[in-house]
């Protein structure tokens, strides 16, 4: 196989599978398929990373392309993630929140009133909403009890990235 | 990285045929610690909730008792800081508007949430 057909291959793949992704999502949020909003991800990359591997299985032979397949493996899930950090920026940004309701109010707000529509209260149980939900912890006669579980694994990592990248000084 | 896959596939010869598929991959890892960026870089009200509720152990903590103990004062407040110093926001006399950078951003996450059927998050 020539050069140029290969990555023509590549790029096709890579491109099919991305908006594969991106559309399934769209569908099982849209239609309410799913209850978590993780699952959907992890359910939407899955099958992008299976169409990638099945076009490439269809057109070319897997024991001869590993570059091919580890790097659209590879670069799938890379976009998976960034995937997941832009929809989770919609989804519980407080950044792009305000920058909603400033958008909703061409003339401008006092920083009384922005913090008016988007009070940190609401922010707050928006929160626990979310933590109630993902049963990371539970509602007991009016208590919360938390149940541990993925949210304790990711707080860690997040810790040691920022770690990284900050420094101790910040943490 | 680009060094190793070279030597591998290339035999470290300049080989055209790997490049633009490295470059998708390093493209990729560039992407993955720019997204992962503002996630590390404010401290997380979800992670906090998260160490109180932990902390309380298996009695669990009221929902009052726990307001109590979050910082509701700077939650948001710290946020709109960080529009004014990403030049997504101006304060003009004691008003906030948003600037043109900021309106685009916003133009983004309204039609991807209108696409998905949402209203606003927070």
């Amino acid at each position: 196989m020539g050069d140029f057909t290969f990555l023509v291959f590549f790029f096709s793949f890579m491109i099919l599978s991305c908006a594969l992704h991106i559309g399934l999502f769209v569908v099982i949020i849209r239609e309410k398929l799913c209850g978590r909003r993780s699952a959907a991800h992890a359910l939407s990359s899955f099958v992008s990373i299976l169409a990638f591997l099945a076009q490439t299985g269809l057109v070319l032979e897997f024991t001869n392309n590993f570059l091919f397949v580890s790097s659209g493996t590879f670069s799938l899930m890379c976009f998976a993630y960034i995937f997941f950090h832009f929809d989770n920026m919609g989804e519980t940004a407080r950044r792009i929140r305000l920058l909603w309701e400033l958008y909703e109010h061409p003339t401008g707000l006092s920083t009384d009133g922005l913090l008016e529509r988007y009070p940190s209260e609401e922010a707050y149980k928006r929160r626990i909403d979310r933590l109630l939900q993902a049963g990371q912890c539970s509602h007991s006669k009016e208590r919360l009890i938390w149940r541990g579980g993925s949210y304790t694994l990711i707080q860690h990592l997040m810790k040691f990235w920022g770690y990284i990248v900050f420094g101790p000084a910040k943490r | 990285m680009a060094a190793v896959l070279l030597n591998i596939y290339g035999g470290w010869e300049f080989n055209l045929k790997p490049l633009p598929i490295l470059m998708v991959v390093s493209m990729g890892i560039i992407g993955c610690y720019i997204a992962s960026y503002p996630a590390i870089q404010a401290n997380s009200p979800t992670f906090q909730i998260s160490k109180l509720i932990a902390e309380a152990g298996d009695q669990g903590i009221t929902t009052n008792a726990l307001y109590e103990q979050l910082n509701t004062s700077t939650l948001v407040a710290d946020r709109i800081s960080d529009l004014i110093n990403d030049k997504l926001a101006e304060k003009k006399s004691g008003t906030l508007l948003i600037t043109r950078r900021g309106k685009k951003v916003a133009r983004i996450f309204l039609l991807w949430r209108t696409l998905l059927k949402e209203t606003k998050g927070g």
